[in-house]
């Protein structure tokens, strides 16, 4: 399954330019292309369809009114953007953080390989209809947050490591270990709630 | 195509296409999902009011959000009203009567104030009072004032009139 738009960075040029210029035209096709990667990322992240949105908003507006400075040098729109939405959830997490008292920090000082999910169902969970797709999804939201960042962009965008090392600002090696943390971590909470022995292994993704 | 992750040392092969199934479950739940349709239309108008400005009296950013409300402003008027709950304040003092720059004329050197309920209920308060908070950098972009991502999450000083039960009835941010 295939879900990140395939984009062409010279599309996405031309387009940046006639916006710059102007073109409502051209606004509303890089909106197309790429609201739904950076939506679909921002709802795994935070969990909730109206952050989601709000974080969607926020990125396009930002956009259309000059202050993100996107280098196609240096990477695909559709990351950059998704870069951005990261570093605005990243600003929410901090800002919540004042009012939530639960740490990830452990006694030792490392970092704890898991989030506290919320007792109570999200609107998320009433998204998705399926019921491993819903597992999975919590899963993934049970993770920590430098795990779980990893593990969408690499699982549910087709990032590759340079790419996802760009937009969460780490080496290609910490990418590298996070996502097998990450993966083995998803692997252990799925198997605890019984949803990975019902689903049949699959040939590995070529 | 993206390289495999290099997970021998902890998932066997087996098991990483046991969580691969499970992970194409989501891939074919998400596939489906994309922004709420009226944020599109909401964006376009937004576009053209950007375009329209060009740095006139009122400029584009009122236009801007103006375009976006009332969600947006709506929105951040209950989360104004939640940050109150938990923000330190600082008294400055009881008015007997609502000042009058919150019904929007300038007051001192600072902005004017922001009315987030109407301005008879404002008007009708008769305790009103303004308290010194600091609210969320994001508010801003709600009332169309452009927000960096990198500065979004930062806190700035602001003033709020309150009424005698707490409820915010204005605000202004304090540069």
């Amino acid at each position: 399954v295939q879900l990140t738009n395939v984009s062409d960075p010279n599309a996405d040029h031309a387009l940046m330019r006639a916006m710059s210029n102007g073109d409502a035209k051209a606004f509303e096709a890089i909106y197309r292309r790429h609201q739904a990667p950076v939506y679909r990322f921002a709802l795994l992240r935070s969990g909730s369809p109206d952050t989601a949105a709000d974080v969607v908003q926020d990125v396009f507006l930002a956009l259309m009114t000059g202050q993100l400075r996107f280098d196609p040098l240096k990477g695909a729109l559709q990351n950059f953007l998704i870069g951005v939405a990261r570093n605005l959830l990243l600003k929410r997490d901090e800002a919540n953080a004042r009012f939530v008292s639960a740490s990830a920090q452990t006694a030792d000082g490392e970092e704890s390989e898991e989030s506290t999910p919320d007792a109570a169902p999200t609107p998320l969970e009433r998204l998705l209809a399926d019921e491993t797709a819903e597992q999975v999804r919590a899963a993934l939201a049970a993770l920590a947050p430098h795990y779980r960042d990893v593990a969408i962009l690499y699982e549910m965008h087709d990032l590759s490591y340079v790419e996802i090392a760009q937009v969460c600002n780490i080496d290609i090696g910490t990418v590298r270990s996070r996502l097998a943390r990450a993966r083995a971590k998803l692997l252990t909470l799925l198997d605890l709630c019984g949803a990975a022995d019902r689903i049949q292994p699959r040939e590995a993704r070529s | 195509v993206s390289p495999q992750p290099e997970t021998g040392e902890l998932l066997n092969a087996r098991d990483a296409r046991r969580l691969d199934a499970q992970l194409d479950h989501l891939r074919r739940e998400l596939s489906l999902v994309g922004a709420p349709p009226e944020l599109e239309a909401r964006l376009a108008k937004a576009f053209a009011a950007h375009r329209r400005g060009g740095g006139g009296a009122g400029g584009w950013r009122g236009r801007l959000a103006e375009a976006l409300a009332p969600g947006a402003a709506l929105a951040a008027s209950m989360g104004l009203a939640l940050w109150m709950l938990f923000a330190p304040v600082l008294p400055l003092g009881t008015s007997p009567s609502v000042p009058a720059a919150a019904l929007g004329e300038p007051m001192d050197e600072q902005s004017p104030f922001i009315a987030l309920q109407s301005l008879e209920q404002i008007a009708l308060e008769p305790r009103a009072r303004v308290v010194q908070t600091t609210v969320p950098r994001m508010i801003l972009a709600a009332y169309g004032v452009p927000v960096s991502p990198e500065v979004a999450g930062e806190t700035m000083r602001a003033e709020m009139l309150v009424s005698a039960n707490g409820q915010p009835l204005a605000m202004r941010f304090i540069p």
